[in-house]
């Protein structure tokens, strides 16, 4: 699992109400070399990550205070980070649940890089973070 | 001796006589115009009149009347008739016809002249009445001769069918160019007696006249009738009313015939003179077997009888039941009232509406609203679960971790998650279960506008954090009423906080959420209204599990089922009204006689207070 030498280690923002969930994800990509920052509600997150600028940002969709679907838009409309990968981590189901939803499908906003719907078992998730960040 | 009286004297008896009894008034006057004498007539009408002069006497004049005709005989010597005017002893007025003769002396000269009167006042008197009463009387009327033309006919006749003298009766009448069949003045005129018909006639206007005709000899010729007075009274008017009243009658049977509703008529004994077919289906009885006898009282509600007895004019029961014949309880809507007629009550007429269709579809609404329900709860609950199996995994790989490194701090961490998320599990299963078993509410006297506004409370910080407007809007005086204050406080919490969320999907900058409680005096209201995203029925399906609630780990993703649950513990529903792009309102209606008793007083310490409470 220890892939990257001699880089500076990338960076994730993890978004997500549920300090479970914050806490096993901050593990996992920690034990995968990430620097790894988090926050509990859309407001810290926008701030983090605005310092940090990520290299990635995992998202959950239903949070009190600001819904991870309208941070995800905000995050698309500012131009300093509007570039960096998303994935959406959400207990909906994202085909169904959330592709419906008028936020991201027939808007010019365009989708998140990868969804995954929990539970998040540790290789596929890891699978598809290194697939995003290619 | 002869007895016999002289021829002079006999002459001169039997000329007093005559002159006393003659039939008319004789006055005696000179070239002076004195009256030198009179008859006793004479002084009947006018009075004594001996040596005064006869204009004072005829007309109560001071001087001679203008182109006196007494005058001009006493000049030619010709003898005159004429028409006067005069005025009697007693002030009234006087119609006579006066003869003025001359009285010759053998010389040829005239001292004196003889005036003859007859009073024909009466005569006068009678002709002007005959006349106003001919042209006046509120009937057409007619003289016809034997061709039926019309010789004479009345203002009224004339005004209604237009120029008629010289016509046809039937011509003028009825436009018709023949006569009648049946005609009355034919018959009168063959018979010389009465006859009375019925006939519709045309009015110069053109309008149908209604009339009826009674037919009279007037005159006669030897056997025949040679005159036929015809007398018709208009009944158009009288018609016209028939046929409305006929017509009404007609319209309103149809209705009562038709109604949908029951419709029942009872007198003051209470006896059924009005039993509708819809009764009949309603109630399983006969017509034959209700009207004219006591209403069976299984048939109306008790506020009905109230009206029967006069102690109450109306009623409207909005659920009442009745008692079918075969003893089947239909349940109804009911309403009364009493009937009067020239103030006094004669009676109570009722209007039943079968409500079983209704309740059907009611029954149905709900049960489809408590699937939907159902559904989105499911979803929230799977998404919960998937939350906390989260929670599990990350516990076993943190715990794993741990192990690997033998980080005792980590393998203390991932434990921790597994506990934790092992409780949650337990918390959820614990509150399925009570949900499903339904604890009965506790049930105190609470202030409905008070309750309001501590959930409203609660919620203020969450809602400005969101930019969201909270506010409550309550009138004053809404009554206490017997609530499970827990209960409804979790109702209105879930509701707000799904109208905060809402207003978070929406695109709107500025959104309000609107907390109302009110009271119509039959039902309690609270009503919950965003401006948010608003919904369809499909979104609310598919999207953001509207009932989960997002609480952390004390969150059960039975929001809208425990609300539900609980509203209809307290006898009463929800319903919403949703719009997408402009908002959604969440009503919670509560009738105030379906609520349910108060429990028995329990221990002040255990109080609700309203806050903190929220579950």
């Amino acid at each position: 699992m220890a892939g990257t030498k001699d880089k500076t280690p990338r960076k994730v923002v993890i978004v997500d109400d549920e300090q479970d969930v914050v806490t096993y994800l901050t593990a996992l990509l920690s034990d995968n070399d990430f620097e790894v920052r988090s926050a509990t509600d859309g407001q810290e997150a926008l701030r983090i990550i605005g310092t940090v600028k990520p290299d990635l940002i995992c998202l959950d969709i239903l949070m009190p205070g600001e819904t991870g679907l309208s941070l995800y838009r905000k995050i698309r409309s500012m131009p300093d980070i509007k570039e960096i990968p998303v994935i959406i981590v959400s207990g909906m189901n994202y085909s169904r649940d959330v592709a419906a939803e008028s936020p991201l499908t027939g808007s010019d906003i365009p989708p998140p890089e990868a969804y995954v719907e929990k539970p998040i078992k540790p290789g596929p998730f890891m699978e598809i973070v290194e697939s995003v960040l290619g | 001796m002869n007895d016999s009286p002289k021829p002079e004297a006999w002459h001169e008896g039997l000329f007093s006589n005559l002159y006393d009894l003659v039939p008319c008034n004789i006055a005696v006057i000179d070239r002076q115009m004195f009256i030198v004498d009179h008859n006793a007539n004479f002084a009947e009408v006018f009075g004594e009149g001996r040596g005064k002069k006869c204009f004072e006497v005829y007309k109560r004049r001071k001087e001679p009347c203008p182109e006196c005709m007494t005058l001009q005989t006493f000049q030619d010597g010709k003898v005159r008739v004429n028409d006067a005017e005069g005025v009697d002893k007693d002030g009234r007025p006087a119609h006579y016809v006066v003869h003025i003769a001359p009285v010759k002396a053998p010389d040829g000269s005239i001292p004196y002249v003889i005036e003859m009167s007859t009073d024909v006042t009466d005569t006068r008197r009678l002709q002007r009445e005959y006349h106003i009463l001919f042209e006046r009387v509120p009937c057409y009327v007619a003289v016809l001769n034997r061709d039926l033309r019309i010789v004479r006919a009345n203002e009224r006749l004339r005004d209604t069918f237009g120029r008629t003298t010289g016509e046809h009766c039937f011509e003028v009448m009825k436009k018709r160019g023949a006569k009648c069949e049946n005609c009355p003045a034919v018959q009168t005129f063959q018979d010389g007696k009465v006859h009375t018909s019925e006939h519709v006639g045309i009015s110069q206007c053109g309008e149908s006249t209604h009339y009826i005709v009674t037919t009279s000899p007037l005159s006669k010729k030897g056997d025949e009738v040679s005159h036929v007075i015809e007398v018709a009274l208009d009944v158009s008017q009288l018609r016209r009313l028939e046929d409305e009243l006929e017509k009404e009658n007609t319209f309103r049977e149809t209705l009562i015939r038709n109604s949908i509703d029951a419709v029942v008529g009872v007198d003051t004994e209470g006896r059924a003179f009005l039993f509708n077919p819809a009764a009949e289906k309603l109630t399983g009885y006969r017509k034959e077997e209700v009207l004219g006898k006591p209403l069976p009282r299984s048939l109306t509600p008790t506020e009905f009888q109230d009206i029967m007895h006069g102690s109450s004019e109306r009623c409207l029961v909005s659920e009442a039941a009745l008692v079918a014949k075969g003893g089947g309880r239909v349940p109804v809507r009911f309403s009364g009232v009493a009937l009067y007629r020239n103030g006094k009550t004669i009676g109570a007429a009722a209007f039943i509406q079968d409500i079983r269709e209704i309740r059907q579809l009611e029954k149905e609404k709900i049960e489809a609203e408590r699937l939907a329900a159902v559904g989105q709860t499911v979803a929230g609950l799977a998404h919960g679960i998937k939350n906390i199996l989260t929670g599990l995994e990350g516990g076993m790989y943190v715990f794993r971790g741990g192990m690997k490194k033998g980080d005792t701090n980590r393998i203390e961490r991932g434990w921790e998650m597994l506990e934790r998320n092992i409780e949650r599990i337990t918390v959820l299963a614990r509150s399925l279960l009570s949900f499903s078993k339904g604890e009965p509410p506790e049930v105190s006297l609470v202030d409905p506008v008070g309750l309001a506004e501590d959930v409203v409370n609660l919620y203020l910080d969450a809602a400005l954090k969101s930019d969201v407007e909270l506010r409550l809007d309550a009138p004053d005086g809404v009554a206490q009423a017997p609530l499970d204050r827990n209960g409804m406080h979790s109702c209105l919490a879930n509701l707000i906080s799904n109208a905060i969320d809402a207003c978070q999907m929406s695109d709107n900058d500025s959104c309000r959420v609107t907390v109302r409680c009110r009271d119509d005096g039959e039902n309690l209201y609270f009503e919950v209204a965003d401006e948010g995203c608003g919904m369809d029925y499909d979104v609310k399906k598919k999207a953001f599990t509207n009932f989960f609630t997002t609480k952390g780990a004390g969150g059960t993703g039975l929001g809208l089922l425990l609300t539900r649950k609980i509203v209809q513990e307290h006898g009463g529903r929800i319903s919403w009204e949703s719009t997408p792009g402009e908002g959604t309102v969440f009503r919670l209606i509560f009738p105030r006689r379906k609520l349910p008793a108060l429990d028995p007083p329990r221990d002040p310490a255990e109080g609700p207070d309203g806050n903190g409470d929220e579950s």
